[in-house]
């Protein structure tokens, strides 16, 4: 579990406000804290940072070979009259635009037929590919994966 | 390893797709005849932890530790795909502040609520909440009122075991109906109205509509992000279909847009006219089945002005007429169909068009698609219809276009209620862990239905209590005014779901009368809010069963052990029974009825009752851990399994039937009422559904029968559009809708501890339209706060996102446990269903 340091809870003092009590005083432990971190539940919420995205070649490690990489660049818009990242992953053009080839998987219908165009079950591409923005993870994670890659 | 591993191997779609693939990895062929691949890795089945479409994945593991997952290629749901966060499955379990103590708030080394949390033993932690909730049950018996004091908030996210046992250690147990789930925030609605519709829970149709369908029509839901892969089923339908058509609805647009063939932006609570606008334009072009009116529906005129279920004393409470008691809130007379011919003639195209804001034009082309006799339609919806201050109505709306034009219970024609949590069908409404329900459809405050329960359980007539419980938005009122005192939160985040966090929710939870515990794998915010946290086992770290929105039922094994010093909820649950004695818990009276339970504990009776104990370790699957079942020395999970089976199969309500146990095991599910061993895929017509011509031989092949009803008519609801309880006005004067994101499940307490999913989508952003924010002096990326007469979050503004609300709407998601969104919302819910509105909100934003 995680240690962090010892803070004074705002609950309390808005609890007694609350509830018309006198003196009341709750500490977070130093035992736990919820993602809010130091931030008591009553109180506002802190401003995130401004974020940018990564521009690396997939920025996380693979775990097993379905697991989707991510974009290293802005997300295009899909939308039924055009693909935008076919334009550059598409069969014809992923060589001249030097981009990642959309694997043979997304040309398989379900029933294990090979289909000519992305099949259909996968044509929004950003159901599971994503940007990443440039943050440190909220909380570690001892996920661990076999030693085969 | 059994049957189901050899049935990986030999599959098709297996060989197929890892001969496609080939990249690096662990290919899928390696898998070895005991379920070990070379590596000696085990792979085996299990449903998503996430959202209500249960996806099946292949969870792999070594030396007890999940080292990959991947898309279940021979699951029918989902055929070998995932979402970005099933995709990253194999982490959850896995953020490094992982509870594993229980932490009671002390001081001095003994509980205080205004103490800090330390840790304590599982055997202190259970004394002490046995102590708080027996002085609880001993005030309950001395003041005789027939009110309980002690509660519970559930979960759809509970396996069906789990909920089950809950519901019955409360019900039968502390005799108390103050248990209900998280499900009540998600589609409390959807229930009441399929209960007042069809007599019966869950949808008539089930997913392969999406290949046999070709008009799919969204009434508020964004499948694209939040039912993915049933979005990628709908996506390959409209783009390999000819005339093939979608049609989004929704008060601002988002991704499902981006497929649509025909979207319209509505004014927040306007749906309510446009569902009569669709009604009226079918009878008005003769496009009725006649027919099918006359010989399968009957046609009501609800009470209307039904207040908006705030606490009583709020004036707009006390000014609507039907507000209560709860008969004038549900009540409805029969209406002729010309008379209701008459009542929808009001909602003129015109009239509908200017108080929707949908151009006439596309509201004609969305009417057609329900006229048009040859074409088929799938409606589809979720939070947009459910979370609704008239959400049930907003349902019945739905139905009636369906049950105007017969366009029902077959192939393709098919009204689908979509779920949110991975067992919202299967625990939440199958089992009844709501505070009026039980087993099957049965409810509480029916004799009958309380009997047979009790008969089932084997306790003495009268046990279980014949008045429903507190409902979510109740449980959270009473404990603020300290009228439910002992409270368990146990697989939900409640604190941060819940409406009206710093009026309702978080006063309830510190108020000094009260004791609250929170069961949870990690620290949520409402594990923070509470006095005791039991750190709790997750997933495949237990043996479970979870019900999808089609009515299939999943099952899977125990793959991994929890982290020492975690127990699952079942055992939690079982484990607290043993600290209670049926004098206790019951009154003498009762004890009278059945003698022999005397001098028991509630674990006994309940759970040791012969039927729930009845598998022993022998029927255990050999290879895999079952914790509880070393903890009990018996089989919890099949035993509770099969005596909740009873209920289904001989209960007095008919439609319910489940498959045995084993067979789960064996299958990727299979879909309710399973008779004779088989599925079901849609209910209610001859051909299909078995219990047709069993509830009515009369009933010609291929014709409609809705047996829930004891006449066999489902109900056309008459409801008219009402304003909502909020509106903008000058102080505040935006509208604002919550929801979800793809990236992040629910509270976000599993998805924000993935790093790549964290770094998907880090922060909730507050989307508005570019107009709105320029002439607030906001742009892009800007910092803002919202705020509402309850609250307010700050967060940065995002104009270009994948939102994109009209001018006077801002969308704000609630994963983000640092952006308490819900804290602006107001606690008003759907008199009927108590389901809250968590998407109109009057807002205002100022620039920080």
């Amino acid at each position: 579990m995680k240690k962090s340091k010892s803070v004074l809870f705002l609950l309390g003092a808005v609890f007694a406000a609350l509830l018309g009590s006198t003196s009341v005083s709750v500490a977070e432990g130093p035992f736990v804290t919820s993602l809010r971190g130091d931030l008591g539940i009553a109180s506002d919420a802190q401003i995130p940072a401004k974020r940018r995205i990564y521009k690396d070649v997939d920025p996380f490690y693979r775990t097993w070979k379905e697991q989707p990489p991510s974009m290293p660049h802005k997300d295009y818009s899909i939308t039924i009259k055009e693909n935008r990242c076919m334009e550059c992953h598409g069969d014809e053009s992923y060589r001249e635009e030097e981009a990642t080839k959309v694997g043979d998987s997304h040309y398989l219908h379900h029933n294990g037929r090979k289909t000519h165009r992305l099949a259909g079950a996968r044509f929004f591409c950003n159901q599971c590919h994503t940007p990443l923005y440039k943050v440190e993870p909220l909380i570690d994670n001892e996920f661990k994966t076999s030693t085969r890659r | 390893m059994g049957i189901s591993r050899r049935d990986f191997i030999k599959s098709n779609a297996v060989a197929a797709t890892a001969a496609a693939v080939g990249i690096s990895g662990i290919p899928v062929t390696t898998l070895a005849k005991d379920g070990y691949d070379k590596d000696g890795i085990r792979w085996d089945k299990a449903p998503c932890r996430f959202c209500g479409t249960g996806c099946s994945v292949l969870v792999g593991t070594r030396d007890g530790r999940v080292v990959a997952t991947q898309g279940d290629p021979d699951a029918p749901v989902n055929r070998g795909l995932n979402c970005i966060k099933g995709y990253f499955l194999s982490k959850i379990m896995y953020g490094k502040d992982r509870l594993d103590t229980p932490l009671l708030r002390q001081t001095n080394g003994k509980y205080d609520k205004n103490g800090e949390f330390a840790p304590v033993s599982w055997e202190d932690a259970f004394k002490i909440m046995a102590e708080k909730w027996k002085t609880a049950m001993a005030a309950d018996k001395k003041r005789g009122d027939g009110k309980s004091t002690v509660g519970m908030f559930g979960s759809g996210q509970w396996t069906v075991l789990e909920g089950y046992a809950a519901s019955k250690l409360y019900k039968a147990g502390f005799r108390s109906n103050n248990i209900d789930p998280n499900a009540r925030h998600c589609m409390a609605s959807a229930v009441g109205a399929f209960m007042r519709t069809f007599g019966s829970d869950e949808p008539m149709g089930c997913y392969d509509d999406f290949e046999h369908g070709e008009n799919f029509v969204l009434w508020g839901s964004n499948m694209a992000e939040n039912h993915p892969i049933l979005w990628s089923r709908i996506t390959d339908t409209r783009l390999t279909k000819p005339n093939a058509s979608v049609h989004v609805l929704s008060t601002y647009t988002h991704r499902s847009c981006d497929l649509a063939d025909n979207t319209m932006i509505f004014e927040p609570q306007t749906d309510l006219a446009i569902g009569n606008y669709i009604a009226n334009y079918i009878i008005q072009n003769d496009a009725v089945d006649h027919d099918f009116v006359k010989k399968h529906t009957n046609i009501r005129l609800a009470n209307v002005d039904i207040g908006y279920g705030l606490r009583p004393e709020d004036p707009r409470e006390k000014n609507a007429k039907n507000s209560s008691p709860r008969k004038a809130q549900v009540g409805s007379k029969p209406m002729t169909f010309e008379a209701y011919k008459a009542f929808v003639a009001d909602y003129t195209l015109e009239k509908v068009s200017r108080m929707s804001g949908v151009p006439e034009e596309n509201l004609v082309k969305l009417a057609k698609v329900y006229a048009d006799p040859d074409k088929k339609v799938m409606s589809l919806w979720t939070m947009g219809t459910n979370q609704h201050v008239r959400g049930v109505w907003m349902n019945h709306l739905m139905y009636n276009l369906h049950l105007l034009t017969g366009k029902i219970s077959e192939p393709g024609n098919s009204p689908f209620s979509l779920t949110g949590q991975p067992s919202a069908c299967g625990t939440a409404r199958e089992v009844g862990t709501f505070a009026h329900r039980l087993p099957a459809d049965l409810v509480v405050m029916k004799k009958p239905h309380r009997d047979f329960a009790e008969k089932t359980w084997k306790i003495p007539e009268g046990t279980i209590p014949a008045k429903p419980g507190y409902h979510a938005v109740l449980q959270n009122r009473k404990l603020k005014d300290g009228k439910l005192n002992a409270y368990w939160v146990m697989c939900n985040n409640n604190v941060q779901a819940a409406p009206n966090l710093n009026e309702e929710t978080l006063p309830g939870y510190r108020n000094p009368k009260n004791f609250i515990v929170t069961s949870d794998p990690y620290p949520t915010v409402t594990a923070m809010a509470s006095d005791l946290i039991l750190p709790t086992a997750m997933w495949i770290e237990k043996e479970g069963v979870y019900g999808n929105a089609e009515r299939r039922s999943q099952a899977w094994r125990q793959q991994v052990p929890a982290p020492d010093g975690s127990k699952s909820d079942l055992w939690q649950l079982m484990e607290f029974s043993k600290h209670f004695t049926t004098e206790e818990a019951w009154t003498d009276e009762l004890l009278a009825k059945m003698p022999e339970h005397k001098g028991k504990t509630l674990f006994d009776v309940l759970f040791a009752n012969g039927q729930v104990n009845k598998y022993g370790m022998g029927d255990l699957e050999p290879g895999h851990d079952n914790d509880e079942a070393f903890d009990f020395g018996f089989y919890p999970q099949k035993g509770l399994y099969e005596e909740y089976r009873i209920f289904g199969l001989k209960g007095p309500k008919k439609g319910h039937e489940l498959g045995e146990y084993s067979q789960y095991h064996k299958v990727r599910g299979m879909r309710w009422p399973v008779v004779d061993g088989k599925e079901t895929l849609w209910r209610y017509r001859e051909g299909y559904d078995p219990h047709v011509k069993a509830s009515n031989p009369e009933v010609e092949d291929g014709d409609v029968y809705f047996y829930g009803k004891p006449d066999g008519k489902a109900n056309i609801f008459c409801c008219p559009y009402e304003p909502p309880a909020e509106s903008p006005d000058n102080d505040y004067p935006l509208w604002m809708s919550t929801g979800r994101v793809l990236e992040h499940w629910h509270s976000g307490s599993m998805t924000q501890r993935v790093p790549e999913l964290y770094k998907a989508v880090p922060d909730a952003m507050i989307y508005m339209n570019p107009d709105d924010a320029k002439d607030l002096g906001l742009y892009d990326g800007a910092v803002a706060e919202v705020s509402s007469r309850r609250g307010n979050i700050k967060g940065r503004v995002a104009t270009r996102g994948r939102n994109k609300p009209p001018r006077g709407l801002v969308f704000v998601p609630w994963f983000d446990a640092r952006r308490l969104v819900n804290k602006l919302i107001l606690d008003a819910t759907d008199p009927l269903s108590k389901e809250t509105d968590y998407k109109k909100t009057a807002v205002k934003i100022t620039k920080v």
